[in-house]
């Protein structure tokens, strides 16, 4: 499966990078913002996004809109330190599938990712 | 070649230079208003000279100055276009892998100002996917022509001499790329990556200490304080004073080496010696000696093979067979075997226990720092929220890292527990064990008072029980001939 990690901290990408090739993904790809993020799908082609929310050049909700707007039906978590509930319902209302706020422990987000997957496949 | 009226007065076109300048020579009392530009033409063209728009331009000038009284009479119409030639094709190194300017004479400064002399770097390492080079095919160049039109042939340019070995690649744009890992060699025009580096003499402050993925020849020996370290093998043709060596496979050395306690033999797989002395180390595989193999304290994980030889003091821990000419020394020199794979074990159940405990104090300052953190509760900015989870991360890494530790731990210590009295015990010694030879086997302690003849074999019964067999006589109970103390008692 391929996941794309939207996040401008190195070291998000990181911890991120590992819980995902702890559950076995190996095809990732990685961008600092939005915009990074909107020029590289179109070759990458994500099966699964976690995208942060507070972001320069373009914000996770901004990416967000865009990227539906294009018509893609890819699952997104959003992996953000925004916790406020006006907040979430907006990611919400703008078409992400799951949320998770930091901090989060690599089992709370490996548990995110499994959940969402499986709600996919339901669906 | 065309004339005026006068048989004197004829203008001249000479070519010159093999055709590379053409020229007109008016007479001087060539009649100026009879001079016209198609006469002169006709004249040029008469001479084989190729006209074209800048040459009819000429003439016309020419023709001008004549008439208006100029003291010129010989004026060059024409020039050939010379070839030029195409160029050779040749190797353009890319910085830092020319082998004739590299590697640079000057030391590699660590942190601090001061120069280690040890780490002065000898080869270029290149690392698989490295440009290291350009290469310039060789160009047609462009023909020319002489003034009466006929081609100059431009010399093409000949192919660079270089030769490229498939642990190269070029591109299409010419660049060279490394397809491993290796040195660069580029001798007589061919460019080549090799695993095998070799030192023609030393290792010392000329090469400074080596480091290489892959086998490392040194043709003479190792000086004292250098390291040699190499991913595959070690080959040493003379003499290793008190250095590190280091390798993944196996060791081998002509000579031999006289550590005085201070030189290190770390080996991944089997070591072959004529001699060593003083040499605190470990190898994982056989340990073959042609002569002595004196003071040393080494772990050997397979057999020690030192037929023809003797070992003399020190502290030799074997997992596998012995086989030796002699063991100790007439002067009864304290040496001590330990035999069995538990010393092997026992110093890795140590460096498990080293790790578990760093483990364990990194993972309380972690967590330390994560309650402190995590105090502030629904206060926490944005970036301590990060912070947060990157400690979260942090203690989950090192919280596995323990539980893989542990089960290691209680691994090995299953193994040591299962061998425990039931490690089978082979020693042969074809001519002599010397007194204060000690010999710790599974549960016992075998100590040697006086010599005892060879050949000799030292084995254990079913029982655990300590044998011995000199030539092809009958197996009798060691403590015939030694002190043997039960340890576990």
């Amino acid at each position: 499966m391929r996941v794309m990690i939207v996040d401008d901290s190195k070291t998000m990408r990181n911890i991120q990078r590992n819980v995902l090739t702890k559950l076995g993904y190996t095809e990732l790809e990685e961008a600092c913002d939005g915009q990074d993020a909107l020029s590289k799908a179109g070759a990458f082609k994500p099966e699964l996004i976690l995208l942060d929310w507070n972001m320069p050049n373009m914000d996770g909700l901004a990416f967000l809109k865009t990227y539906r707007g294009q018509g893609h039906d890819t699952p997104i978590i959003m992996v953000t330190t925004e916790s406020e509930k006006p907040r979430v319902v907006e990611a919400i209302k703008a078409g992400v599938n799951n949320y998770l706020v930091k901090p989060f422990t690599p089992d709370g987000l490996s548990g995110r990712i499994k959940e969402t997957l499986e709600k996919m496949a339901a669906a | 070649m065309s004339s005026s009226s006068e048989d004197n007065l004829e203008i001249e076109v000479r070519i010159e230079g093999d055709g590379a300048v053409a020229k007109v020579i008016i007479p001087r009392d060539f009649p100026k208003q009879t001079l016209d530009a198609s006469q002169l033409e006709a004249v040029v063209r008469q001479r084989g000279v190729s006209i074209d728009a800048t040459v009819e331009d000429r003439l016309q000038q020419i023709v001008q100055a004549f008439r208006d009284e100029s003291d010129q009479l010989e004026h060059v119409i024409a020039e050939s276009v010379p070839a030029v030639n195409g160029q050779d094709g040749r190797l353009e190194w890319v910085e830092g892998f020319n082998p004739a300017t590299e590697p640079r004479a000057e030391n590699t400064p660590g942190d601090s100002d001061a120069v280690s002399y040890y780490d002065r770097v000898a080869y270029i390492h290149v690392t698989e996917g490295s440009h290291v080079a350009i290469l310039h095919e060789p160009t047609e160049g462009k023909d020319g022509r002489d003034v009466t039109g006929r081609t100059i042939r431009a010399r093409p340019g000949k192919r660079s001499d270089a030769r490229i070995d498939p642990t190269f690649m070029v591109d299409s744009s010419g660049c060279v790329i490394a397809q491993a890992d290796g040195v660069l060699q580029y001798n007589k025009s061919v460019l080549k990556l090799s695993r095998l580096f070799e030192v023609k003499g030393y290792v010392d402050f000329s090469t400074g200490n080596i480091d290489f993925d892959g086998t490392v020849n040194v043709r003479q020996g190792v000086r004292d304080r250098f390291e040699v370290k190499a991913t595959e093998d070690i080959i040493v043709g003379g003499l290793i004073e008190a250095a590190t060596i280091r390798c993944g496979r196996d060791f081998a050395c002509r000579q031999g080496m006289a550590a005085k306690d201070r030189g290190q033999l770390l080996v991944g797989g089997d070591a072959n010696a004529g001699y060593l002395n003083g040499v605190r180390g470990h190898i994982q595989g056989n340990l073959t000696i042609r002569r002595e193999l004196i003071n040393c304290e080494l772990v050997i994980g397979g057999d020690l093979i030192c037929e023809q030889g003797a070992i003399i003091g020190g502290s030799v821990a074997v997992a596998g067979s012995i086989r030796a000419g002699v063991l100790g020394s007439p002067a009864g020199t304290p040496s001590v075997i330990v035999l069995g794979t538990g010393p092997l074990l026992s110093d890795h159940i140590r460096k498990l226990k080293g790790l578990a405990k760093q483990l364990r104090e990194q993972l309380q300052v972690q967590k330390r720092k994560f309650d402190v953190l995590s105090a502030a509760g629904k206060n926490l900015r944005p970036s301590e929220k990060v912070r947060l989870t990157v400690l979260s991360s942090e203690i989950s890494e090192t919280e596995q890292k323990l539980d893989a530790c542990g089960a290691e731990h209680a691994q090995v210590r299953q193994t040591i527990d299962g061998e425990s009295g039931s490690g089978a015990v082979d020693v042969r010694v074809s001519k002599v064990i010397h007194s204060r030879v000690c010999l710790r086997m599974n549960n016992h302690e075998v100590r040697f008072d006086a010599p005892l003849k060879g050949p000799v074999t030292i084995g254990t019964d079913e029982q655990d029980q300590p044998q011995f067999r000199k030539g092809d006589g009958p197996i009798q109970a060691l403590t015939k001939v030694a002190k043997v103390r039960n340890r576990a008692a």
